[in-house]
């Protein structure tokens, strides 16, 4: 189980995040530490990128619910961490985007991960590429395959390995199992 | 106020979203919002929000959720309004 999420915040169309936004998305028991941010903005984008990814990292048949899923953000040595039930990961965010990142606990070795310049019209096909490419710079032949749920996954060294995108306005990432 | 109408009025709204414009042309109820129509899933909150403002209506905190179609939008406000 590995997930991952952009927030593009250059993208002109999304409106100001508030108090109003936040009721589409809170759980009950969300939990962020304090002194992560004051800004009700960066703090929605923090909860938003962190139940995506972690909605993507479930691979379930179901539809983005975000107050059906539980999060809590913390920050240590000004890292910022998120946990939800046995999946766990960070997020990344400065003044360009939000970035979460997450895997199941049972992963003992960090996902690989990358962050892109997206300048493709076909974003989807174009972070499928890149995937390959990265794979390539490490001496790996991969091979892009869906799973029997039809998400992807890519092969290589004879096992197929999990990975997930995602793409918004100018950015596109994607996380893939080691 | 027609589910016709509705759905002309959301398909102004939804519009500022899509990517591929084109998409657009033969709208129809069961079209995915995110899926068929390529909208960014970031961008359902911004319709949303889109919507309770032309419509002057609250919609259920469940929302994004339950806005998985152009069809179950439609719904969503039509029953907002039929209560309203």
């Amino acid at each position: 189980m590995i997930g991952i999420d952009v927030v593009d915040h250059s993208d002109p169309l999304l409106r100001p995040r508030n108090e109003r936004s936040f009721r589409l998305i809170s759980h009950p028991s969300d939990q962020h530490d304090a002194t992560i941010t004051t800004d009700l903005e960066n703090l929605f984008w923090l909860y938003w990128a962190a139940k995506e990814a972690i909605y993507k990292a479930n691979r379930l048949p179901i539809r983005f619910a975000p107050k059906q899923i539980p999060v809590s953000i913390t920050q240590k040595n000004g890292s910022i961490s998120i946990l939800s039930n046995d999946i766990q990961g960070f997020i990344d965010q400065n003044n360009r985007s939000t970035l979460c990142i997450c895997w199941n606990k049972a992963i003992s070795s960090t996902p690989w991960y990358q962050l892109f310049e997206s300048i493709e019209k076909d974003q989807s096909l174009e972070v499928r590429k890149q995937l390959i490419l990265f794979l390539m710079e490490k001496g790996i032949e991969g091979e892009m395959s869906k799973d029997w749920k039809g998400l992807p996954v890519v092969n290589y060294n004879g096992k197929a390995h999990l990975t997930t995108f995602t793409h918004h306005h100018k950015l596109a990432a994607f996380i893939c199992e080691q | 106020m027609t589910r016709e109408q509705i759905k002309d009025e959301l398909k102004g709204i939804i519009g500022d979203y899509v990517p591929e414009k084109e998409l657009l042309e033969s709208l129809s109820e069961e079209h995915e919002l995110i899926g068929d129509l390529k909208i960014n899933s970031a961008h359902i909150v911004d319709i949303v929000l889109d919507i309770e403002d032309k419509y002057d209506i609250m919609i259920e905190d469940e929302a994004i959720g339950k806005m998985g179609t152009v069809g179950e939008s439609i719904d969503i406000i039509f029953q907002k309004l039929d209560s309203k």
